[in-house]
Parts: structure tokens; C-alpha cells; sequence
């Protein structure tokens, strides 16, 4: 019997318990908050679709996490990588000649992730050829990255006519199709094909084998013949480039220009997705909406009970801690029984 | 640009410097004690949020004194690093992924308490704080600076400090030795977690306030002071004092209004972070099995 997904469901319980009981602490029903959490979350249609725009960037971050996490690169840097990607995303449709969406769409997608993938190699590069802990440089690009976008959208990429700090409006012919009267947009179904993509590549072809070697074992890699530092280089910029996409999505499908906090936090969700999801993409998939679901649950909930919504993150590191301690039992268990069924 | 060389300038922003360089200093002496023994908190991120919170509750609740803010945020870092120290040391749960977590976990639940308690007002609650000693140097320099030599006695000249050093070299050879390895590495866990707190709780009663995410980071250039340093307690100084005089000399020439976005300003201590770790021309090794839990046989 596989154990994994209860262990998965375990901990999730008890992120919840502990989070009702901080609910609780500060003097709100957590029944009533537990309700609102759900119901803002997964109610309706309307709910729905607001759940699977926000679960858009967090399924394209986080499958780009997963090829990172499993040969054990941790790039927290997403959130500035998703902001490379809007940047170059957003310069480019104002500057490209009109043409039919079909081309201008996918182009844009690629440039927001060669951004995105651009910053990524940086950390990847340092980590590789100079051995420097890539947790402490993203974080740092983070914050580069995130002052850049800053001084952009009010200074060089500010719109004139615009009383906002904000860029123009990208022109019509480059945005993602709408998918219904709400706001959820072609950028989900892309999502989709991408977690499906990263399935068949960690499952059928030498790269998943190639990026697991280099995280479990890297010297026994580099003796197999895998050019681990390579490895390492070239899965921080496919995760880079994941959430430099993640970026052009947003852009073209939620925002239209560039502002300041498009991405809100998204790449640190996306981290708690890829670890909750245990770098799988169906995993992934099933976490990040629900994580999604809990955002915009809690965004309801603040709302409704004014719970600030900042404790779903701390939901999330209960959550990611329980499933480490339980993972952690688990081997533990399966060692002292002389190797388990696994 | 000639004024900023003059004089009394120069001495203020030293003073700058080294007043930002100390919550960072005094946390990153912790970390070197808890790295030293083995174990790597990711979290100190977390720690430094939890202290600051702590600090500025502490202070605002306990009839705005220092001395509460400072006690309450010490506390908070206990708690954070003993608790934090169980997962790692006693569980042996992966290092970095629970640190990545804490830090969310603390961002979460600081951004919360806060909010709920205190963010209904129109201004945002102050407090007293620190009041200057010299210049603007405040209580937490010279609390930082006495860490350093201390720190240096206790690790280099103390059959303790030795005991702290080989647990994150040869734990095997600690258990020998007849001492416990885990409880080593626990106490020097829960004093990265205590002084970070402390750290914290310095930032916020320098600052006088609290603000949601307030350490932006810091936590992480505390690590990069760390690993710069080679673990080594008075290049930690160095490199705290590196990173605060870049912080100093960022907001000095904001306040000058030099010709420069101040965003690009703002991103000055983070480039200079990574710009460090990718000039460190001395090998230095990290102590051989930090992040590798150890199970007693």
C-alpha cells in the first residue's frame, strides 16, 4: 500500500487543526472560519474560477520548482523570476509590430521565460562553478529583482498618460483568450499542458532520471557520467523559465501591463505547492488548488470575519512542516521494521 | 557627492553602519554556533520576524520599557530555535526545506497577530524604543559587539567550544568522547534562535515600530555574513559591518537625494550580498556535516 498521499492527508489535518486553533486564539469561530474558507474558496462557479486563476501561476511556478527540487537546487527565487518575466513580457508587447495572437502570444510566453530563465542561471551558474548557496543568492535576486520592477513602472516603462505607476496597456491582439465571462483565461489549460509535460519528462525520458541522480547522489552522478554542475545550471533556468512564463501569463491574461506586486507571493505559494505536491506533478496539481482555493477563501474570510489572510501562509508552513515530520517518521518506522513495503 | 566625504558626515555614517550592522551581527554569531555544531537554520529569517514582533509587543504592552521588548523577544527566539531544534536535531528532519517553511510559517503568523492586533488604527503604533547612546548608536551595538570576543573565547579556547566544533565536524567522535551529540546541537540551535530573536526585537526598537516583513531579507544576508566570514567569529564582524555600511550608505544617499532612483539604491545591499559570495577568493570549508542529522547508534 502506498503511504505517501496519507501522510499527505495527515499533516494536512493537522496544518488545519493548528491553524484553528490560532483562528480560535484570536477570539473567531474557526467553524465559521473554517466555512467562509471554503465557501470563498470552492462555493460557487464564481469561486471556482477565481481559484483556478490564482492556481495558474502556482501550477506553472511550482512544476518548474519540482525539476529544482528534485535535484535538490532550492530556488526560492521564484517571485523574482515571475517579475523578470512580466518585464520582459510587457516590453515586448509594446514594442512588437501587430500581428495575429497565435504568433504574438507564444512569442511573448518566450520571452518571459527566457527572463525568467536568464535570472534563474545566474543563481544556477554561482551555485555551480562557485559552489554559492543558491538558497541566500536568489533570495537576494528576489529583491533585486522586485526594486527593478520598481523603478521601471515609474520611471523608464512608466505610462505618461497614467496616473498610476504603471506601464501601458498592452495592445488587444497579444492577450490570452478568455475562457468564460469570469476572469479565468487560457493561461489554466496551458498550465495543465505543462504539468503534463513535466510528467512524461520526468517518467519516460533521461532527464527526470537525470535530475533525481544529481539530488539524491551527486558524486555517484558524476561518477555514472552525468555532468552534474551542468544539471545543476541547466534546472535552475528551466525552473527560472517556468516562472518567468508564469509571469507572461499574468500579464497577458490578468493584468495587461506591468505593475508593482503582480505577483504578490506567488512564488513562495508555489513553493509550498511544489514541496506539499512532493515534487510530482499530479501531486502539484492537486496542491496548488488547493492552496489556491485557500487564498482566495482566506481573502473571503478577511472580508467577512476580518481574519487577516495572511494566516493561510502560516496554514501553509504548518501544513509542509507536518508532511516533513511525517515523511521523516515514515522512514524511520520502515527502517527500525527492517525495510518496509514502502 | 562632496559633501557625503566630509567629516561629520563620514563619522555619521559609520555610526549608520554600525547601528544597522548589529541585530545582523548579533544574529549571525548564533548562527555561527549553531552551523558550527551542525546545524543550518534556513529560518533565520523567521526568527529575526518572530523577535521583532515579540520586541515591539513586548515594549508596547509592558509599559513601553526596552528591557520588556528585549525580554520578550529573546523569549520568542527560544521558543522559535528550541522548537525549530526539535524538528532538526531530535526528528532529523531536512534542514533546509523545514527552514524554508518556518520562514513562511513566521511571515504568516507575524503578518497576522499584527494585523489583528494592533493594525486598526489610522498611524501605526509606536513605541520608545532605543534610546541613543552615542551618537545614533543604541543598546544593541554594544550588546552585539560583546558577543564577538565571547564567542571567540568560548569556540576556540573551551573544552565546550571544542565540543560544539567537532559535533559539526565528527559527531561520531563527540559521542565517543562520552558527550551527547544531540543536546550539543540543540543548545547552539536555541542560541541561533535566542539571539536572532533578540536581533529582531533590536530592529524593531531601533525602528520604534513593527511593519509586516520588516526584516526584508536580512535574515538571509545574515547567512551570507555567515558562510563570508568562513565561520569565523570575528570575519562574522567583518562582514555584518560590510553589509550594515551598505545599508547605511544606501539610505544616506537617499536622504541626500543624489541623482539615483532610489529603488537602485535599495537593491545595494542585496547586490553587494551576492557580489561577496561570488568574489570569496579564500576556499573556506563549511564544517563537514552541517545539515547532516545525526541518529545515535
Amino acid at each position: 500500500m502506498r503511504k505517501g498521499p496519507w501522510i499527505t492527508a495527515l499533516s494536512l489535518g493537522m496544518g488545519l487543526f493548528f491553524s484553528a486553533c490560532v483562528v480560535r486564539l484570536v477570539g473567531v469561530s474557526p467553524v465559521a472560519a473554517g466555512k467562509t474558507l471554503l465557501r470563498g474558496g470552492m462555493g460557487d462557479a464564481s469561486a471556482w474560477s477565481e481559484t483556478l486563476v490564482k492556481a495558474t501561476p502556482l501550477l506553472l511556478v511550482a512544476g518548474g520548482l519540482c525539476v529544482a527540487f528534485r535535484a535538490r537546487y532550492w530556488n526560492i527565487g521564484a517571485e523574482g523570476q515571475i517579475c523578470a518575466g512580466t518585464v520582459a513580457c510587457t516590453w515586448f508587447a509594446l514594442h512588437m509590430p501587430p500581428m495575429p495572437a497565435i504568433f504574438s502570444v507564444p512569442f511573448l510566453l518566450f520571452t518571459g521565460g527566457l527572463a525568467g530563465a536568464g535570472l534563474g542561471a545566474v543563481s544556477g551558474a554561482l551555485r555551480a562553478y562557485r559552489g554559492v548557496n543558491e538558497i541566500i543568492t536568489t533570495i537576494m535576486m528576489n529583491y533585486v529583482a522586485l526594486h527593478a520592477v520598481g523603478y521601471l513602472v515609474e520611471g523608464p516603462m512608466r505610462d505618461p498618460q497614467g496616473y498610476l505607476p504603471e506601464s501601458a496597456e498592452v495592445p488587444s491582439w497579444v492577450l490570452l483568450p478568455s475562457l468564460s465571462h469570469a476572469r479565468i483565461h487560457a493561461g489554466f489549460p496551458l498550465a495543465i499542458a505543462a504539468l503534463l509535460l513535466l510528467y512524461v519528462l520526468l517518467k519516460k525520458t533521461v532527464w527526470g532520471f537525470t535530475w533525481e541522480a544529481v539530488g539524491h547522489n551527486p558524486r555517484a552522478a558524476a561518477f555514472a557520467g552525468i555532468r552534474v554542475r551542468r544539471t545543476l545550471l541547466s534546472v535552475a533556468a528551466w525552473s527560472g523559465a517556468m516562472a518567468g512564463v508564469a509571469g507572461a501569463v499574468e500579464v497577458l491574461g490578468i493584468h495587461f501591463r506591468l505593475r508593482e506586486m503582480i505577483s504578490s507571493g506567488y512564488g513562495f505559494t508555489a513553493i509550498a505547492v511544489a514541496l506539499l505536491g512532493r515534487s510530482h506533478p499530479v501531486g502539484v496539481l492537486f496542491a496548488g488548488v488547493l492552496l489556491a482555493a485557500f487564498q482566495v477563501g482566506a481573502d473571503q474570510m478577511e472580508r467577512e470575519l476580518s481574519v487577516p489572510s495572511s494566516v493561510v501562509l502560516f496554514l501553509q508552513a504548518l501544513i509542509v512542516l507536518s508532511v516533513l515530520a511525517g515523511e521523516t517518521v515514515r522512514s524511520r518506522w520502515e527502517e527500525t521494521r527492517g525495510g518496509g513495503e514502502g | 557627492m562632496n559633501d557625503l566625504f566630509s567629516g561629520p558626515v563620514l563619522v555619521g555614517l559609520l555610526a549608520a553602519g554600525l547601528r544597522l550592522a548589529s541585530p545582523l551581527l548579533l544574529s549571525a554569531t548564533g548562527e555561527l554556533w549553531s552551523q558550527r555544531s551542525g546545524v543550518l537554520n534556513v529560518g533565520l529569517e523567521g526568527y529575526l520576524l518572530l523577535g521583532a514582533l515579540a520586541g515591539f509587543l513586548g515594549a508596547y504592552y509592558g509599559g513601553d520599557r526596552v528591557i520588556m521588548g528585549l525580554a520578550s523577544s529573546a523569549g520568542a527566539g527560544l521558543i522559535a530555535g528550541l522548537f525549530m531544534g526539535w524538528m532538526m536535531v531530535w526528528w532529523g528532519v531536512d534542514q533546509v526545506v523545514a527552514g524554508i517553511a518556518f520562514n513562511m510559517g513566521a511571515l504568516g503568523l507575524t503578518s497576522f497577530l499584527y494585523r489583528r492586533l494592533l493594525a486598526g488604527s489610522f498611524l501605526p503604533p509606536q513605541v520608545t524604543g532605543f534610546r541613543p547612546l552615542l551618537w545614533d548608536l543604541d543598546l544593541s551595538v554594544p550588546l552585539a559587539l560583546l558577543g564577538v570576543p565571547v564567542s571567540w573565547f568560548l569556540l576556540k579556547r573551551t573544552h565546550w567550544g571544542l565540543a560544539v566544533r567537532a559535533a559539526g565536524e565528527h559527531p561520531e567522535a563527540v559521542a565517543a568522547a562520552g558527550i551527547p551529540v544531540r543536546p550539543v546541537r540543540l543548545a547552539c540551535c536555541s542560541l541561533a534562535g535566542t539571539l536572532s530573536g533578540v536581533a529582531g526585537g533590536c530592529m524593531a526598537l531601533s525602528l520604534k515600530l513593527f511593519t509586516e516583513n520588516m526584516t526584508a531579507g536580512r535574515g538571509f544576508i545574515v547567512l551570507a555574513a555567515v558562510v563570508f566570514s568562513g565561520w569565523d567569529p570575528w570575519r562574522v564582524l567583518a562582514g555584518c559591518l560590510l553589509f550594515g555600511l551598505a545599508d547605511g550608505l544606501q539610505l544616506r544617499l537617499q536622504a541626500l537625494s543624489v541623482p539615483v532612483p532610489k529603488q537602485v539604491l535599495m537593491m545595494l545591499p542585496y547586490a553587494l550580498c551576492i557580489l561577496v559570495l561570488a568574489l570569496r577568493f579564500r576556499r573556506t570549508r563549511a564544517p563537514s556535516h552541517l545539515a547532516v542529522p545525526y541518529k545515535p547508534g
